[in-house]
């Protein structure tokens, strides 16, 4: 479906560039059989099912796409080897919260494998319990300017998108919009605990 | 706590917007002021429920593309079984495979009835994902999913219909509003909301929309224009979120809206 090939700095640049190009970089991840396959047989070999595989396969996908965006990916390898690292990773992680780990390496893995370290955007149940409510209570039109802004879109792209008169008023939405967001997490005990045993 | 007063510090600096001696200036206070380190933290968490965000969208369009995926995956399965229970039962089949043979011709004479299609492709939304669009939407948004869910869908569609264009779930709601046309058999009406709903641009609903608009459309009486060519439009474009159903159903289409679907 996807005729486009990226390397690691064409599918870095698309990632960052978010839009139609970051979609498309995914999908042509996605749409990868043999590193699907890769990953739900890995799956399968260390007590998951196919469905358990499929489930690795996406959520490794939503790693990797913060990865590479925050430049956590450190081109090491291919991209197509990060991901199967990271969907290792997690269900490595799986294994263990369930306590059943005995793991089996496929036989030619090492070769493509990073061992980067992609557990560093894990959140505890509790906080992302917390996180679900308070996007909750952000409006729609907030969660999607505060998308867009994160995923590199102008200012003025965010006004043609949402359409803002200009770019000005865009900038305006996305500070309110990102103070809500701040203020609502301050009205959360338990989260305002949390900061001040930090501070 | 005044947020707003360390905003625009906070935000330079985790851009990367300060000089060399404001950064050091900014980290040496964050060790200082508490309150400041108390607004740095609320700013991190901010980000953080922003890329959760991000990560819900792209795991709803996984989901999706899986979904599509699989529903053109289902009849080559369904061939697999039947050609491998053949071979297994070779001599009865040859008789039966002559019967077969003889209907499945008479069969395919006929074009596949746009009923047929409709109940291949139209899928109801779950009520997980009527729920989780637009969970912050309080009122009659809130109304309208409680009365789709519980299938009462006249209900749903009057108030559905009453959510005003400048709601920020208006676009929700038209599709929604689709949906429940549908489900009264309505399918002039969808139509008319996936369109709309499409329009609104909301990157969370205008492919379904798109899509459901092509669907509802099997079943509009006397096939109306333009069916054809949003059909088209989704097959175009190879990133859309339903580009390979698209690509199916406009095989199968062919007999009703032209071998280009160009109507």
């Amino acid at each position: 479906m996807n005729a486009v090939v990226y390397d690691n700095e064409q599918f870095v640049a698309a990632l960052k560039q978010g839009g139609l190009q970051r979609q498309s970089a995914i999908r042509w991840l996605y749409e990868d059989k043999e590193l699907r396959k890769r990953v739900i047989a890995f799956v399968r070999n260390n007590q998951g099912n196919e469905e358990d595989g499929t489930d690795m396969f996406h959520e490794g996908i939503i790693v990797l796409d913060r990865n590479v965006r925050d430049d956590s990916f450190r081109r090491e390898s291919s991209i197509k080897g990060y991901l199967f690292s990271i969907c290792r990773f997690l269900w490595m992680n799986q294994l263990r919260k369930n306590s059943r780990i005995t793991l089996v390496e496929p036989g030619n893995a090492k070769e493509e494998v990073e061992y980067e370290t992609p557990e560093r955007h894990f959140q505890s149940d509790e906080l992302k319990m917390v996180i679900g409510q308070v996007l909750d209570q952000l409006g729609q039109q907030c969660r999607k300017i505060l998308d867009l802004w994160k995923l590199s879109h102008s200012m003025a792209e965010i006004a043609a998108e949402l359409g803002f008169d200009n770019d000005a008023q865009a900038r305006k939405a996305k500070y309110r919009c990102h103070l809500s967001l701040m203020q609502l997490f301050e009205k959360n005990p338990g989260i305002m605990q949390r900061l001040k045993e930090w501070v | 706590m005044n947020i707003e007063q360390h905003f625009e510090r906070i935000e330079s600096y985790t851009e990367g917007g300060l000089s060399p001696a404001e950064k050091q200036s900014f980290e040496r206070e964050l060790t200082e002021n508490a309150e400041l380190k108390q607004a740095y933290g609320l700013y991190q968490m901010s980000l953080e429920a922003i890329e959760t965000g991000i990560g819900n969208q792209l795991r709803q369009d996984l989901k999706q593309w899986e979904k599509s995926a699989a529903s053109d995956a289902a009849p080559q399965e369904a061939k697999v079984v039947s050609f491998s229970r053949r071979l297994a039962q070779y001599g009865a089949a040859a008789a039966i495979l002559l019967l077969v043979g003889f209907f499945g011709w008479q069969f395919l004479q006929k074009p596949v009835s746009p009923e047929t299609l409709y109940g291949e492709y139209y899928e109801l939304p779950s009520a997980g994902s009527i729920r989780g669009v637009d969970p912050g939407t309080k009122g009659a948004m809130d109304q309208g999913r409680q009365a789709f869910g519980d299938k009462n869908y006249a209900q749903a569609v009057q108030i559905f219909s009453s959510i005003p264009s400048n709601d920020p779930a208006y676009a929700e709601a038209q599709y929604l509003l689709g949906h429940a046309d549908c489900q009264l058999q309505q399918f002039a009406a969808a139509r008319a909301a996936f369109a709309i709903a499409a329009a609104q641009n909301d990157f969370r609903i205008k492919e379904k929309a798109e899509w459901y608009g092509v669907v509802s459309c099997l079943r509009v009486s006397d096939q109306p224009s333009g069916c054809g060519d949003a059909l088209a439009a989704i097959v175009e474009n190879t990133d859309h979120a339903f580009h390979d159903s698209a690509v199916a159903l406009q095989k199968k289409t062919s007999k009703v809206w032209g071998k280009n679907s160009g109507r």
